[in-house]
């Protein structure tokens, strides 16, 4: 099992300072990378619609020139929004300024302040989502190479420079609803597992067992799962309790927080969207079945457990999300790393 | 006067590695730091039609973590092809990661390739880049702001992160034309001054001069100027000279490449595409009046000459154009360094 961290930058404009969270998101992966973390995960955000990284390339690069060994995410860069070709230029980039380290994670995004802001028709994003992701792949390995899209069309050119790892970087994909862990596992992407934003673990553990039963049938050989879980390891279990659900409450109203409260009360209860919400605002009350929580020892006995559920392969925390105090979210890395990785790593 | 490092990452795909260049300039631009030299200035490329940085911005951001004091500029950053507001986000990271040490070149772009590569009309750049710039100054600088263009429309919104230097980063117009030069005095911005690749040294005088007397007609105060030069310095005037034709040839023959040989013998001799050719390619052998080359002696002289003639600001060099060795340039830069820089300083 390997571990990592993971962010979307989540930002609280009223009680944040900016370039204080760079500095202190950059000094957590720094640390992270000491205490002997495998990966780190970041979001792509625009328009402050809830976090203020709209280019994860650009962080990961400060990041690379910072570390030696840690891999560099993204979960997710957003495909949408503009020419792939420039994705593929920028993560090339940061795939060689950092000697091979880029896991490629992409979607198709969700918030609609984004697809506003881009002028771009959200009803287009998966279809978007599809034809960019293609055009990177191909702008990776062929060279040159041509394409005609729905979206966007590419004259035969190469695209420069080359990413360092062959054929290309990993690429995983933004995996929530059934479809997505479909589509995942016809073409034999990596994929990630985010429980607590999904559905109950159940319906995410039939949702895995689906993507890697279609990978299966496919012919694809074994791929990466990232599954993300809010972390809160404490000396005291009732310290760690307290802060899970301080945090999570914080950050679940800030990230459902583009549905006024006003207009969900007015969407009938067996409405998808107002489930969904209700699910994600949830968490704060179910935080000690969502989230890993509690004493290391707790911690190493959810791990187990989790594992039994999910088979886990590589996991990501939050560690600063929902305002929390960076300093904390240290000692709790720390903490993590000291008494509960070893077991896990054998 | 301040010195820096300039570099369009121009690249020789039949005998250089990407990997290496990448790590080749990243230690030149440690180096440079080190060395006392105040900036670097990185330019904007895509699909091999001549450099390999597609984003000086990512580039830039390795280098604000490998340094700590210079400066770091793009020469040029191209506007027409993308969402200004992706540029104002990168910019906008890219200052707060090297804590304020941004200068923001813009430019319309230039190379026939980008255009077909991107599929945006080469016409439309003069008002893309305009339309562009202004979404980018006021995204910087206003909070909520909304914006209708001819090419990109912005509903209210606000963008973040915000730069950390106020009101925004300094912004350089890429200036070569005599109009570019008028568009910069109008508006106030900051300016580049590339005489080897405009015009004989006569005529870029009176563009500087016109930009200067525009900013004073419009009341703008001091502007910063950025001049560019090949630099070859070596306490062997003649090693450096011939160093200055190879390198200078090389660096010619790749850019002006761009153009086939067929379709440039048939234009007309008054041609501007012909002309801007012919004069980039005699570069080899006027290197002596269109560079700074020579014994560090000689290179003080010089410099004290374009001083005269242009009022020179801030100064950048070419350091590994032309597939020059890296080592070679980095035997440069420090014989530069050690030699001619603290002449033009304030004693302490």
């Amino acid at each position: 099992m390997e571990f990592g961290l993971f962010s979307l930058f989540d930002f609280f404009r009223d009680r944040q300072d900016e370039a204080q969270y760079f500095q202190d998101t950059l000094d957590i992966c720094i640390l992270a990378e000491e205490l002997g973390f495998d990966s780190i995960w970041l979001g792509e955000e625009h328009f402050y619609a809830f976090g203020i990284c709209p280019s994860p390339q650009m962080f990961l690069t400060a990041v690379a020139r910072e570390t030696s060994r840690i891999r560099l995410g993204t979960a997710i860069s957003l495909l949408p929004f503009e020419n792939p070709l420039r994705k593929a230029e920028d993560f090339a980039m940061l795939d060689i300024l950092s000697n091979g380290r880029l896991n490629f994670g992409a979607g198709r995004g969700i918030i609609p302040k984004h697809f506003e802001g881009f002028c771009v028709d959200q009803a287009e994003s998966r279809a978007r989502y599809e034809e960019s992701l293609e055009i990177i792949r191909r702008a990776w390995t062929e060279d040159p190479f041509a394409y005609q899209g729905e979206f966007w069309q590419v004259p035969s050119l190469s695209v420069g420079p080359k990413p360092v790892q062959q054929p290309h970087p990993p690429i995983y994909r933004g995996t929530l609803s059934r479809e997505s862990f479909e589509g995942a596992g016809k073409v034999g992407d990596n994929a990630f597992i985010v429980p607590w934003l999904s559905a109950p673990h159940p319906e995410v553990v039939s949702r895995l067992q689906h993507y890697r039963a279609t990978l299966q049938e496919h012919g694809h050989g074994p791929t990466r799962t990232t599954c993300i879980f809010f972390l809160f390891a404490n000396s005291d279990h009732q310290e760690a309790v307290r802060d899970a659900r301080e945090t999570t409450r914080a950050y679940t109203e800030l990230i459902t927080s583009f549905v006024p409260r006003e207009a969900l009360h007015q969407v009938p209860a067996h409405d998808p969207m107002r489930s969904y919400l209700e699910f994600i605002l949830s968490m704060p009350d179910d935080v000690e079945k969502r989230a890993v929580v509690g004493t290391p020892a707790e911690c190493r006995r959810r791990l187990y457990e989790l594992n039994d559920e999910f088979g886990l392969d590589q996991v990501a925390f939050y560690f600063h999300a929902g305002g929390r105090d960076p300093k904390r979210a240290r000692q709790g890395l720390e903490l993590f790393a000291k008494e509960v990785m070893p077991e896990f790593h054998a | 006067m301040e010195f820096g490092l300039f570099s369009l990452f121009d690249f020789f795909r039949d005998r250089q590695d990407e990997v290496r260049y990448f790590q080749d300039t990243l230690e030149l631009s440690i180096v440079a730091e080190e060395l006392g030299f105040d900036s670097v200035w990185f330019g904007e490329e895509h699909f091999y039609s001549f450099g390999i940085c597609p984003s000086p911005q990512i580039f830039l951001t390795a280098v604000a973590r490998e340094t700590s004091r210079i400066r770091l500029g793009t020469a040029i950053s191209l506007l027409p092809f993308e969402n200004p507001l992706r540029k104002a986000e990168d910019f906008a990271m890219l200052d707060i990661l090297s804590n304020g040490r941004l200068n923001f070149g813009v430019g319309r772009g230039i190379i026939a390739k980008h255009f077909e590569g991107f599929r945006v009309p080469l016409r439309e750049s003069r008002a893309r880049y305009e339309e562009s710039l202004e979404i980018i100054r006021r995204a910087w600088t206003e909070d909520p702001f909304a914006y209708q263009g001819e090419f990109w429309q912005v509903p209210s919104l606000s963008l973040g992160p915000k730069p950390v230097q106020r009101p925004h980063p300094p912004i350089y117009r890429g200036t070569i034309s005599r109009e570019s030069f008028e568009g910069a005095g109008i508006v106030g911005d900051n300016a580049f001054i590339v005489p080897w690749l405009t015009g004989p040294h006569r005529s870029v005088r009176k563009r500087v001069q016109r930009y200067r007397t525009l900013l004073e007609e419009n009341g703008h105060g001091q502007k910063r100027t950025t001049c560019i030069f090949f630099l070859f310095v070596d306490p062997d005037h003649n090693v450096a000279l011939r160093e200055g034709q190879d390198v200078t040839r090389a660096y010619t023959d790749l850019f002006t490449n761009m153009i086939p040989a067929e379709l440039l013998t048939k234009m007309h001799t008054a041609d501007p595409v012909r002309q801007f050719i012919d004069f980039a390619r005699a570069m080899p052998d006027q290197i002596e009046e269109r560079a700074v080359v020579g014994t560090p002696a000689e290179c003080r002289r010089r410099l004290h000459e374009l001083d005269d003639e242009f009022t020179l600001d801030q100064v950048a060099f070419y350091f590994h154009a032309g597939a020059r060795d890296p080592k070679r340039a980095r035997y440069g830069l420090e014989l530069f360094a050690n030699e001619v820089i603290p002449e033009f300083r304030p004693s302490l």
